[in-house]
């Protein structure tokens, strides 16, 4: 791979960086969707792209991820924080 | 239990992991991970963080490193790393992570869970150690005393008597006045030596009060470097609430390697020896919970026997200075004296309790000194005992024959540990000349018949009577 290609290949790894997704379970109107962009966004001043992607397995709620942190408010999460409760009885 | 927990969103942060190599994980991601933190993987297996630097984090896996794969998610969770301490607990072997590896069931959780790394208490909560910690073994009950809040280490070259030692203390602690929690910690050890151990804990009705954790040498190296510190976190269980704890470390030359092949894993610049540059601080941070906490604070102790192993008798090598100057003193352990069957084959002379006779009760004080005195005095006379008889004056060979008479009557058979009154009348029976017409090959059959002599009194206080009139009435030369 020469120096251009490079370059290249870390300019597109850094926009994926730079991407902020949310999955939800559902249906999401456009008012919600521009609402949750300015909202991840103000969370995450860094992030230049909002996506978002329907994820059943969510049951309900959404889920944000950008880079490595994850904010979680689906059924599915809370459904795993219960089993991990109850693992610790 | 509670539930509120779940009605709130969670903020996590992930990683994913890049390599894992001998049970240490590299991790992409977790930027918000913090030293020593505990994060969590797949079937929650638990990882400790130990790096962290710009290509990313790393730790170490505590529990089955084989079901961790690349690219495997690890989270999180906001705490240190800690074990759940009950009182349940004693009487049970256990594992790094404080679970149960007896087959006796699972531990209640009841108890509360104690943080593997705390900072040791600081000057104003602790109080001077004054209170004896009885080995039974006489040569160190009374040469090398050791006090309940100290740390003595046990040095000495491989089978030198040095576990044999540390159990017959703990078999000691059965009929102590002030009850003593005991923690034996196998690190590195065989599966079979810990069995072995337990099992004669078990006969003697030791383990009853003792706890074992066990991190053998078939267990990964990061629950052979986690082992002490969870043996001292439950300790400090038992400390905190005002009881008097005893934790033998066995031995922690197996724990400086476990810790040196973390760190070269984990490609930490190597020092002196290939050990990493913080491993004096690996056992400082250790051996200073070693305490006796203030009455405000309960009172409680934990005394710590760490036993370290020399090659070739070089108690100047790394590992062995780096211990010997955290310790309060040492019990050397002579390979020599071994051979030639002086059991426990301690050396007096290069054993040392910075303590001292603060720890030990009046009588015993009392006699001790002689004793000390008489031998010292002894060893330096041993070379001219073989000339002939008829070569030194009266008084040298008094003392020859004297010095003789103590070290014979040192020598302890294994799990035969003696209660400190019966150690008081023996050193003043044969500091007063009432062994010195006894031949040497008879001194051990006197020794226990006057044992049991003493087994058989009620007042033993009275210990000066009682030697005047058993070797009066029992004895004949």
């Amino acid at each position: 791979m020469n120096n251009i290609q490079l370059e290249k290949l870390l300019a597109t790894l850094k926009v994926e960086e730079s991407k902020a997704i949310v999955e939800y379970a559902g249906v999401l109107t456009e008012v919600q969707q521009k609402a949750l962009e300015q909202k991840v966004i103000s969370r995450y001043p860094e992030a230049t792209e909002v996506t978002f992607r329907e994820n059943p397995d969510l049951i309900a709620g959404l889920r944000v991820l950008y880079q490595d942190y994850v904010y979680d408010d689906s059924a599915q999460g809370r459904v795993e924080q219960l089993k991990n409760t109850l693992e610790t009885i | 239990m509670k539930l509120e927990h779940l009605n709130k969103p969670t903020t996590k942060n992930i990683g994913w992991v890049k390599s894992i190599k001998d049970g240490i994980v590299a991790l992409d991601g977790l930027q918000e991970a913090k030293m020593g933190e505990k994060i969590v993987g797949p079937n929650s297996i638990q990882a400790l963080v130990l790096n962290i630097d710009r290509t990313g984090v790393a730790g170490i896996i505590l529990g089955d490193f084989t079901k961790i794969a690349e690219g495997d998610q690890f989270e999180t969770t906001g705490e240190v790393m800690s074990i759940h301490a009950s009182d349940a607990v004693v009487g049970r072997v256990v594992n790094a992570q404080a679970e149960p590896i007896d087959g006796r069931g699972p531990l209640p959780k009841d108890g509360v869970y104690m943080p593997v790394e705390k900072i040791a208490p600081g000057v104003i909560e602790r109080q001077p150690v004054n209170q004896p910690l009885q080995t039974g073994i006489m040569a160190v009950d009374a040469m090398i005393p050791i006090g309940r809040g100290q740390r003595e280490l046990v040095i000495g070259d491989r089978n030198t008597g040095k576990t044999a030692f540390a159990v017959d203390t703990i078999i000691n602690q059965k009929n102590s006045e002030k009850p003593v929690v005991c923690i034996y910690v196998g690190i590195g050890q065989k599966r079979s030596r810990i069995a072995q151990l337990v099992e004669k804990l078990e006969q003697l009705e030791a383990m009853e009060y003792t706890i074992v954790v066990s991190a053998t040498a078939s267990d990964p190296v990061a629950l052979q470097y986690l082992a002490p510190y969870t043996a001292t976190a439950i300790g400090e269980y038992f400390m905190e609430q005002g009881k008097d704890v005893l934790i033998i470390y066995d031995d922690l030359t197996k724990h400086a390697w476990a810790y040196r092949q973390i760190s070269l894993v984990l490609e930490r610049p190597p020092g002196r020896e290939a050990y990493p540059g913080d491993i004096f601080y690996l056992h400082s941070r250790l051996l200073e919970r070693s305490v006796r906490l203030n009455e405000e604070l309960g009172g409680g102790s934990i005394t710590a026997l760490p036993i370290v192993e020399t090659q070739l008798s070089d108690v100047s090598a790394y590992i062995p200075t780096n211990i010997i100057s955290i310790t309060d003193g040492q019990i050397y352990f002579e390979t020599d004296l071994f051979n030639a069957g002086f059991r426990p084959a301690i050396d007096a002379g290069n054993s040392v309790s910075r303590v001292g006779t603060t720890a030990q009760i009046k009588p015993m004080k009392k006699v001790a000194g002689q004793l000390r005195l008489e031998l010292a005095q002894f060893k330096e006379l041993e070379a001219f005992a073989q000339f002939g008889s008829g070569d030194l004056d009266a008084r040298t060979k008094q003392r020859i024959e004297r010095g003789r008479r103590i070290r014979e009557l040192l020598k302890q058979k294994q799990y035969n540990p003696l209660p400190v009154f019966t150690q008081v009348a023996l050193i003043y029976a044969v500091n007063n000349g009432f062994l010195d017409e006894v031949s040497l090959e008879k001194i051990q059959e006197v020794k226990e018949r006057f044992v049991l002599y003493l087994e058989g009194q009620e007042n033993k206080d009275n210990y000066e009577e009682l030697v005047k009139d058993y070797f009066e009435k029992y004895e004949i030369t």
